[in-house]
């Protein structure tokens, strides 16, 4: 993914309109599917969060140091806006509480089980099932491809944390969507 | 602590190249010779492709900028707007105001500029 951030932020906070337009071609669709995914909210709510985000960064454009990459620092700010709707929500448990869950030895993979019609529902539905921080560091690792250097920074949390919750967020995927593609309860 | 205790939960962390080279070198010794970790690291693989596949159907399906509602799409060029004209005020300002302020007193000289310091502690926070 490439990050130009430091130059379009420098012509953002010079005025330059050509380069909002981009960082709104660039990541706005992106922020978009990132908190659907997190907050687990419908697509509207979404882009208003996506716009929201974009109109932070550009508010605060001047102050990118550029220790960070703007997807990073995006990411982050979409993190915090996202949170709001979760206290909105119940998700309640302990994020790390299942943290050493371990991967299942598979009889059947998911991929044996799949078939084109429902696997898309079935991931949606399992990676729903998850708990939103779980949610959280797989899409950033999966669809951002962020580091988890990377993604400690844009959550706010520790690289073990980011590790151990990416870890159990891939078992309880897992095994959920052999559940789901297996037709099991 | 048997081998596979050991590599199961640095697996997806061994598939993200985000081990250490020793720890990366273990895992890939164990999982050449253990069937059931070999399982593993393809239910990892493929369970990161479905996930990639809904990720990159998502993309496809969100609303385009141009398609959002118009009351949105005017709040967004109308907040554009304001920036740009705040960006163009700041420098006119800058660039006719501040050499006077300068002639105005030889002892002085310019005044700093100082950034605004009351906005953006949302990309702050933690």
């Amino acid at each position: 993914v490439s990050d130009r951030g430091g130059a379009l932020l420098d012509r953002i906070a010079r005025g330059d309109a050509q380069a909002l337009a981009e960082l709104s071609t660039m990541y706005r669709a992106r922020i978009q599917r990132f908190a659907r995914a997190y907050a687990g909210i419908g697509p509207e709510l979404a882009d208003d969060i996506a716009q929201q985000v974009l109109l932070e960064v550009t508010r605060t454009a001047e102050r990118f140091e550029g220790r960070s990459r703007l997807t990073t620092w995006l990411f982050g700010v979409a993190k915090n806006l996202c949170r709001t709707q979760l206290r909105r929500r119940e998700d309640a448990m302990d994020p790390d509480a299942r943290v050493w869950r371990s991967l299942p030895d598979p009889g059947q993979s998911p991929h044996e089980l799949f078939e084109q019609g429902e696997s898309r529902r079935a991931v949606r539905e399992a990676l729903e099932a998850l708990p939103a921080p779980y949610r959280a560091v797989l899409v950033l690792r999966e669809w951002e491809e962020l580091s988890y250097d990377e993604i400690a920074e844009a959550l706010g949390v520790p690289v073990g944390t980011v590790r151990s919750r990416l870890h159990a967020a891939r078992a309880l995927l897992a095994e959920r969507l052999i559940q789901i593609l297996g037709g099991r309860p | 602590v048997s081998d596979c205790e050991w590599t199961e939960p640095r697996l997806g962390a061994w598939v993200d190249g985000e081990l250490a080279p020793d720890q990366a070198r273990r895992v890939m010794t164990h999982v050449e010779r253990c069937a059931a970790c070999e399982r593993r690291r393809l239910l990892l693989r493929e369970t990161s492709a479905l996930l990639r596949g809904l990720g990159s159907a998502m993309l496809a399906a969100e609303p385009k900028p141009v398609a959002v509602r118009r009351g949105r799409r005017l709040a967004w060029l109308a907040a554009a707007a304001l920036f740009a004209l705040g960006v163009g005020f700041a420098w006119a300002h800058q660039t006719r105001v501040r050499p006077a302020l300068a002639n105005d007193c030889a002892h002085c000289g310019p005044e700093p500029f100082v950034a605004p310091q009351n906005s953006g502690n949302l990309a702050k926070t933690p």
